[in-house]
């Protein structure tokens, strides 16, 4: 079984709000550890990748660094893509003629349509996926990074992205785009490149949402990686659940206030139990239904996770 | 101080809206079930439930009709039956468009047209901002149906209050005339497609986005804006009237959220817009909330001295153990009371950011998802409990 950090392309997949931006900064933290240069690519027009590091200023389109360097720790990049700017740099790379470039797609109405075009978000945020895979990672002649980390957009509308190339290359079946939409397929489905990791929650509609996923990602031939399980709860008391739900059902109400807290402590204790084995039941579905290697990410309490719980989590990243 | 149960009464419509994953569909299952029980007819309209819970309410799919959760289901569940009835209903957006064109299309053939197109079929069931659209009509269609007192509809998870809000003039966008002029002149005489069509400023400038991407979009978009000529009035007088629905005196829109940061700050920012568009706000329910044990007087000093001694703790309890588990669980019960402060906190926040809600509800974070139709009737214990609405 190869390893997490393996792979140069690395995807981080899964349900909106399981988890997937924290994982992704997580891995990021554990491989910069070993001295990785990594670069965090995210989506969309709700850049989070650089609060997770604690910092205020975003990074957008052009990337920046995340985290500053370290004894044998370098710098830890990223950069948020959106498919407007990534079809600008295309079309302009392509026509080689901005002027031509503003008349089509600053149009109101064109972008209306553009908008909704079947795929076209997908395609040019993938070609630049694929650009910079070649360009910016190792083994390219004057790679910046080791490691490309994507932070993929939630799986509501299935694996669409990851589908774009294989639909490309069948609309065009030769020419320019045609080998494009190839050497996009060719880097998501190439086992030596990428690792697709899906990550989930310990609850049932993210557990749901994964196993379609993990078939559906198989399906489609997209090279398996890891299954990461976020924000699982620590199974504090194990064999002594018993004697804690007799206690439990013992003590009634107590009239002084030192009895009242020790019960409340012993409820509390009782729910982290219930909650503890409602996530390894879970855990145990997932088992059965995803044939991966399995990262377990502990639950953090603080209400914004920070760089110290990056360090936390890579922490339990760092066996992989 | 409006009350909950009042809305309840005197309200035709209620809309959750709030962040993905703070429990809308839970607290609008809920609120229907406390409403039918109270004896209205009431029809939740849900728009991605949990498996278990869609089935708990006997949604086993997507229908785009109204069940009717019968009463063997509330009897399995230990619950009374309600006086009233209560419907639930699954959203299918892409069967919600097919009506909408259905309905409005000037001929059999028109109608044909279009739910064949290409393009449509991606606005239907892909496109941002549609799957909001449909909810919103389909909101409208049960509403005029009359078969209910009462409609709640669970909101879609929209990232940005504006996706929800602006859908319906979003998505009219599509059909304005004006864009079909852009379409089609100068060769709007010829009346259908052809050599003059693709003479026209838009046509052009999909040639040339043919030409870089490669797709061919350009013949259906055309056939797409060209089917749709003489639907547009349709469409946009439907909208009218379901954005008249939203700011009507018998609707009204509660704000679900739990105590994270995060949705704190996207709840205070969706109870910005509602105002914005002048939608009738309801109030707060603050879901997931860890409740604070030690509010009593002097319990936070009496917890420091007592959690310095862990056998003292167990002592208290009769539990008779190594030391060890009173060790694990005063550090337990300090993380339990850390989320519970935290949560404090948030609830603060919010209350300050949003001055002058009508009604504010809490309800407390479970061990367990919930789930089923008891599940629910717990919820509404804290929805609905009389004394003070803080867990």
């Amino acid at each position: 079984m190869s390893g997490l950090f393996d792979k140069r392309f690395l995807i981080f997949s899964g349900k909106g709000g399981a988890g997937k931006s924290t994982a992704a900064a997580a891995a990021a933290v554990a491989a910069a550890r070993r001295g990785k240069h990594v670069l965090i690519v995210e989506i969309g027009d709700d850049e989070r990748i650089p609060s997770i590091f604690g910092n205020a200023r975003k990074n957008g389109y052009a990337g920046g660094p995340v985290s500053s360097a370290r004894a044998g720790v370098p710098p830890i990049w990223s950069m948020c893509l959106t498919a407007r700017e990534a079809l600008r740099e295309f079309a302009v790379r392509s026509v080689k003629f901005e002027l031509f470039y503003e008349a089509i797609f600053e149009n109101r109405v064109m972008r209306l349509f553009t908008t909704a075009a079947p795929g076209l978000d997908e395609l040019t945020i993938m070609g630049k996926l694929e650009f910079m895979s070649r360009d910016a990672v190792e083994p390219a002649k004057h790679a910046r990074f080791d490691l490309m980390i994507f932070d993929a957009p939630a799986t509501g509308h299935g694996l669409a992205f990851f589908k774009v190339p294989l639909t490309a290359m069948s609309l065009a079946r030769m020419g320019p785009l045609h080998s494009k939409a190839e050497r996009m397929w060719h880097l998501v489905s190439d086992p030596a490149r990428t690792a697709f990791n899906i990550v989930t929650l310990p609850e049932e509609m993210s557990v749901n949402e994964s196993i379609d996923l993990y078939t559906a990602s198989q399906a489609l031939g997209l090279p398996a990686g890891k299954l990461i399980v976020d924000a699982v709860h620590p199974d504090v008391f194990g064999s002594d659940e018993a004697m804690l739900r007799d206690a439990q059902a013992r003590v009634s109400m107590p009239a002084d206030l030192d009895g009242r807290i020790a019960r409340a402590a012993l409820d509390a204790a009782v729910s982290s139990v219930a909650r503890s084995q409602a996530d390894r039941e879970m855990l145990a579905k997932l088992a059965t239904a995803i044939p991966l290697e399995r990262i377990v990410l502990p639950f953090i309490s603080a209400p914004r996770i920070g760089p110290a719980d990056l360090e936390t989590l890579a922490d339990s990243l760092d066996g992989f | 101080m409006t009350d909950l149960e009042e809305l309840l009464r005197t309200r035709s419509v209620i809309i959750c809206v709030g962040s993905g994953g703070v429990g809308k569909t839970t607290m609008s299952a809920a609120i229907a079930l406390k409403a039918a029980q109270s004896g209205r007819r009431v029809c939740v309209l849900t728009i991605d439930p949990a498996k278990r819970l869609a089935n708990a309410m006997g949604l086993e799919a997507l229908g785009n009709t109204a069940t009717r959760v019968d009463d063997a289901r509330f009897d399995a569940a230990g619950i009374a039956r309600p006086g009233g009835q209560l419907w639930a209903m699954m959203l299918d957006t892409k069967r919600t468009w097919d009506a909408l064109v259905l309905r409005f299309a000037n001929s059999p053939e028109q109608a044909e047209r279009i739910l064949k197109n290409h393009y449509y079929q991606q606005i239907s069931t892909a496109l941002a901002g549609s799957q909001e659209f449909m909810a919103m009509e389909k909101l409208y269609e049960l509403h005029a149906s009359r078969q209910y007192d009462l409609v709640v509809l669970d909101t879609p998870p929209t990232r940005h209050a504006l996706d929800f809000l602006d859908a319906p003039k979003k998505m009219l966008g599509f059909m304005d005339e004006g864009v079909l002029k852009f379409f089609l002149t100068p060769t709007t005489m010829a009346g259908k497609l052809g050599f003059g069509f693709l003479r026209s400023t838009g046509a052009w400038m999909f040639k040339a986005l043919q030409t870089i991407t490669g797709f061919d979009v350009l013949g259906d978009i055309a056939e797409f804006v060209d089917s749709f000529r003489g639907m547009y009035d349709g469409f946009r007088d439907r909208a009218t009237a379901v954005e008249a629905l939203l700011r009507a005196g018998g609707s009204t829109c509660l704000l679900v959220t739990s105590p994270h940061p995060l949705t704190v700050d996207e709840a205070k920012f969706f109870h910005g817009k509602l105002l914005e568009y002048r939608i009738p706000f309801g109030g707060f329910v603050v879901n997931r909330v860890h409740a604070d044990a030690l509010s009593e007087d002097g319990a936070n000093e009496a917890w420091d001295r007592l959690s310095r001694e862990p056998s003292r703790i167990l002592a208290q309890l009769g539990i008779d153990a190594a030391p060890d588990l009173g060790v694990r669980l005063a550090a337990n019960f300090t993380r339990v009371q850390a989320l519970a402060q935290a949560d404090a906190r948030q609830i603060a926040r919010l209350e300050a950011l949003c001055p002058g809600s009508p009604l504010w509800r809490f309800v407390p974070a479970f061990d367990v998802d919930v789930h089923d139709l008891s599940g629910l009737d717990r919820v509404n214990q804290h929805l609905f409990s009389n004394g003070d609405p803080r867990v």
